[in-house]
């Protein structure tokens, strides 16, 4: 097997440099297009590029425990600042943030949508307070309220009255990504004080973009994929069929059995899949730690999950196909390729 | 000892279809050790077809193939693989070389295939028989460097690196020049002196002239048999 295996890579390393090189163009330039589209949307929101993970406690507690919570919070997950709110959305807007107790109005021009109980203890997010000054101006308690759209073209809420005591859910924010450290840490913290909670983490972009974008940059990298996979079946299947004939009969002749043949190219066809996909992730891990290029987050990494499985069955669907090209050419087809 | 055995051997081509062709008409043929046989022929008169059922490659439509004893038609592919490996070396016109190997990997092909050699030993083993063909210091040339006459050489090193008893030849001279065509011959006729049996197929008499038999086909019949 190992014999084979050697020889195969020496006869084909043209072909296995080429998928690399293809692997890598079709990741990368999706990769940078993915990370284009974002920027090009959120660049004039850089300050607004948290990590943030949302916290649904499943049974809410009183404001005046909040507190404990944060102090342990703050204490244990240091850089973190950690603000509750419930989210509410209304005829498109995300509420945010409003006071606790209070009832908060949606203004959307001159017209005022109401809020059932949103509660609020700070805000978190620093653009809309410089940009909302006037209204939300202080980060801590007993204040404000504010709404956004995905593309922050502003809306104001302004505070009624007092209605709940409690908080339900709550946000920790930060200006670095949540690491997976991080995590463990954050849910260490709420298991110390005996908080029942359910986390989610979100990206910067699901926050700021909403699941629309994002879905939208999913679908470019999916496609980005699909091509790759496409040009790879491709080349395989022409070079099988067309190309590799000659090198068929000429094994044969040698006494190569079916076995052999398919050891020899499936093996082959395997590895150079597997050493492509790597290289693909690897190059586009560099991409991320080292030079800068994008954040390596959620938004990321769903990709990387579904390019590996695409991978995956592309290359079983090929094995499929030239265990079945190798069985024609040998049983049905012998005699005319010789 | 009898190496290939026909009775009554027929091949017929889209059978049952309109442009139904009959290939060879129940041919009689064997082989015996240290047999050298030409077999001669205009095109289409069977030749190659012959030696592709002989060499394990083709079946027969009808009739009764023995090779070493053995009823071919029985054979799964897996053991039809281990006698093109181990019982018979082709040589083909087209030296059936791939361009892109060095010479030591196209003769140690085969070797690769029957696992018998540890790979510690392949390389030394390949070399002999790059010297037995008098290509010596060739093995790390690729084939794509050597002229047609080296290449049927290599060609002729790897149909013997696992030592069969029968060697196939099908227009081993048909790509060479006089010279080169009848440095091959000697080579073959080499082989034949140490013991090897030699089926060759050519158009060429001065070929078969140098062959120990002579057959002559015609529309996939045997028409003559002379013997030296």
């Amino acid at each position: 097997m190992w014999k084979l295996l050697k020889e195969s890579i020496r006869h084909y390393r043209k072909l296995i440099i080429a998928c690399i090189i293809v692997t890598m163009l079709v990741y990368g330039a999706t990769q940078v297009m993915l990370t284009y589209y974002y920027h090009d949307i959120i660049s004039n929101q850089d300050e607004a590029r948290y990590m943030q993970c949302e916290i649904f406690l499943k049974k809410p507690i009183a404001i005046s425990e909040l507190s404990d919570v944060e102090d342990y919070c703050i204490q244990n997950i240091p850089d973190y600042d950690m603000s509750a709110y419930v989210v509410n959305e209304v005829d498109g807007f995300n509420i945010i943030a409003v006071k606790p107790g209070d009832e908060a109005k949606l203004c959307k021009g001159a017209e005022a949508l109401k809020v059932d109980e949103a509660i609020v203890m700070s805000v978190f997010l620093p653009i809309l307070e410089e940009m909302y000054s006037g209204y939300i101006g202080i980060a801590t308690s007993n204040v404000v309220v504010c709404g956004c759209t995905p593309l922050f073209v502003g809306a104001i809420v302004s505070v009624e009255s007092v209605k709940s005591e409690a908080v339900s859910s709550m946000v920790i924010s930060c200006t670095k990504p949540i690491t997976y450290s991080d995590r463990v840490k954050i849910k260490k913290a709420f298991k110390d004080i005996n908080v029942d909670a359910d986390i989610s983490y979100m990206t910067e972009f699901k926050w700021l973009l909403g699941n629309v974008e994002y879905y939208k940059a999913s679908v470019i990298l999916g496609l980005g994929i699909v091509i790759f996979a496409l040009l790879s079946i491709g080349i395989l299947v022409s070079y099988m069929i067309q190309k590799q004939k000659k090198e068929i009969i000429v094994f044969m002749l040698c006494g190569a059995n079916i076995r052999h043949l398919r050891r020899f190219y499936i093996g082959e066809y395997m590895l150079m899949q597997l050493l492509s996909l790597l290289f693909g992730c690897g190059v586009a891990f560099i991409m991320v730690r080292f030079m800068g290029i994008f954040e390596f987050n959620d938004v990321y990494v769903l990709p990387f999950i579904l390019c590996i499985i695409i991978s995956i069955c592309c290359g079983l669907m090929e094995v499929i196909t030239i265990n079945r090209l190798l069985k024609k050419d040998i049983n049905v087809q012998w005699r005319k390729l010789v | 000892m009898t190496l290939v055995k026909m009775n009554k051997i027929s091949k017929i081509y889209n059978k049952g279809k309109k442009n139904q062709f009959k290939a060879l008409n129940e041919i009689d043929f064997s082989v015996d050790e240290g047999d050298m046989i030409a077999i001669r022929g205009s095109s289409g008169a069977g030749k190659s077809t012959l030696l592709h059922i002989i060499g394990c490659m083709d079946t027969q439509t009808s009739g009764h193939y023995y090779f070493c004893g053995e009823y071919v038609k029985d054979m799964t592919q897996q053991q039809k693989a281990v006698i093109r490996n181990k019982k018979i070396g082709f040589v083909l016109q087209d030296f059936g070389l791939l361009e892109y190997q060095s010479v030591l990997d196209a003769v140690s092909l085969p070797l690769l295939f029957s696992n018998e050699i540890p790979v510690s030993k392949m390389k030394k083993h390949c070399l002999e028989y790059l010297a037995e063909v008098g290509l010596q210091g060739y093995a790390t040339k690729t084939v794509n460097e050597l002229s047609g006459g080296e290449k049927q050489r290599v060609a002729i090193a790897r149909a013997l690196v696992n030592n069969p008893s029968l060697i196939l030849a099908d227009e081993p001279t048909g790509a060479l020049d006089e010279e080169n065509a009848y440095n091959v011959m000697k080579l073959l006729q080499k082989l034949n002196e140490n013991g090897k049996a030699v089926v060759i197929v050519t158009h060429d008499s001065d070929i078969a002239n140098m062959c120990k038999t002579q057959i002559t086909m015609k529309y996939g019949e045997l028409k003559s048999a002379d013997e030296k």
